[in-house]
């Protein structure tokens, strides 16, 4: 009896062996979000040993967003600290080393993308913010805004007028009525500057995501690639590229995310600096970079632009790949484009 | 003394015949549980070198760091195999075409894996 009690205890050992497969490694995958930063809902996916120890991760990541989010807003004060609102308000402030950098680095986006990613559209944008606001409250009354205060509103926007003094660590706007706008470039730097503190703490297994920007910081916990879906606006649950990737940034810019209706014509928010209208050359277009404040500029820079000068951009960013969506459906890449379509 | 070896024999048996049963019950649950494969993934030496839908055939050939070393992997049908290689033992070679969920094929000369994923996953994050 007791032989045959080891047989079968014998047997019971082979049971996991046959049953194993397909269950990955310990490390546990975590998800948390917030909707408190940049108008958007920002979501962190984490591999950790504990959720006590991806919390601590995601709270880091928050943190460092929401400082951002504060020296960014053009529309609320922050006590204690000046920020692009005071900057907006006072034409010259002292301010903050961290602002002082990301305006440097708008300044030298706007040369390396020929003045098409400008953070000083301010003037322009917010007339557009608000016919846009006032005809989503009230689409009978929607209105375009006005031609005449748009031309006049763009002779404001030439970012040279930005000053910045390194000395004084003050930032200066000599023209009048330029205004800053850092929309289209806030985001994707604030989620760059907290990857690299990830980065720089040697944690990976991380994807941050501030509302599509997104931001992949190493790999899975198993060591594959993670997998990012570029959306298809046309069909819903559909992807146009599903791209594998690691230490990577994708960034999608696209007429169908904030519109609005004007005499049942739809008006998006990404404004060309050349005709001061919502940009039509494209559905929308998704960038592939490894960083992530160059991913969320050349993203709409490029939305600005035709294809073909689009190309001739990129000759300055040499590791971007791009995906372009036309209106009639047709989807063109860079050569270098590694997702599966 | 008899008895003590028919005792034996028999338990024997019994072991025999539960590890018989265990096996077929293990061949036939993965015979129901395998899951049609989606895509492979082809690393070398560990890092992801290629990842790629097994719906449409392709061919791709990856090169030793000598330039003449190589792998070429040939997707057709829905199913993955390497079609030819230069190392010395071409065990990768011989192997058959995989097309189930887990399979792989593998090259150790060359540290080349080919591994087959079912579609259930679908991407981690949208944009």
């Amino acid at each position: 009896m007791k032989r045959f009690f080891a047989c079968f205890l014998a047997c019971l050992l082979l049971i996991p062996l046959a049953s194993c497969g397909g269950i990955g490694g310990g490390n546990e995958k975590y998800t948390a979000y917030t909707l408190d930063y940049f108008d958007t809902v920002t979501t962190v996916i984490g591999y950790a040993d504990s959720k006590e120890a991806f919390d601590l991760v995601a709270n880091d990541i928050f943190a460092t967003l929401r400082r951002y989010h504060e020296l960014f807003s053009i529309y609320d004060s922050v006590d204690g600290i000046n920020n692009l609102k005071t900057l907006n308000e006072e034409r010259s402030a002292v301010v903050s080393e961290e602002l002082l950098d990301f305006l440097e680095y708008g300044k030298a986006m706007y040369e390396k993308t020929d003045r098409r990613m400008n953070i000083g559209m301010g003037a322009v944008l917010s007339l557009w913010h608000k016919a846009r606001e006032e005809g989503l409250l009230d689409p009978v009354k929607a209105a375009l805004p006005d031609e005449e205060a748009l031309r006049e509103a763009s002779l404001h926007c030439d970012l040279d007028a930005l000053v910045l003094d390194r000395q004084t660590m003050t930032a200066t706007l000599t023209d009048d009525k330029m205004l800053l706008d850092v929309g289209a470039l806030g985001k994707g730097y604030a989620v760059e500057m907290a990857a690299k503190q990830l980065e720089e703490a040697g944690i990976t297994g991380y994807i941050l995501n501030a509302g599509g920007n997104v931001r992949t910081v190493g790999t899975r916990a198993d060591g594959s690639f993670w997998l990012v879906g570029v959306e298809d606006p046309n069909r819903e649950g559909e992807y146009l590229s599903t791209v594998p990737v690691a230490d990577a940034s994708l960034v999608t810019s696209g007429s169908y995310m904030r519109y609005y209706y004007v005499k049942g014509k739809a008006y998006h928010h990404i404004i060309s600096p050349d005709t001061l209208m919502p940009s039509e050359f494209f559905v929308s277009l998704t960038v592939l970079c490894r960083d992530s404040a160059e991913a969320d500029a050349l993203s709409t820079a490029l939305f600005t632009v035709s294809y073909e000068e689009g190309l001739r951009m990129l000759e300055n960013f040499p590791d971007a790949e791009v995906l372009w969506l036309f209106p009639d459906g047709e989807i063109r890449t860079t050569e270098g484009w590694q997702g599966e379509m | 003394m008899t008895s003590r070896l028919h005792r034996a024999r028999r338990n024997d048996i019994l072991l025999i015949a539960s590890l018989v049963f265990l096996a077929l019950v293990g061949i036939l649950l993965s015979l129901f549980l395998r899951r049609d494969g989606a895509y492979c993934v082809i690393t070398k030496n560990g890092e992801e070198v290629g990842r790629f839908s097994l719906s449409a055939d392709r061919e791709i050939t990856y090169y030793e760091e000598d330039g003449v070393g190589f792998n070429t992997v040939r997707i057709e049908n829905g199913r993955v195999s390497v079609t030819a290689a230069s190392c010395p033992d071409k065990i990768c070679v011989r192997s058959r075409a995989i097309r189930y969920h887990g399979e792989t094929v593998v090259c150790l000369p060359h540290g080349l894996v080919v591994t087959v994923y079912g579609d259930e996953e679908g991407p981690d994050i949208i944009v």
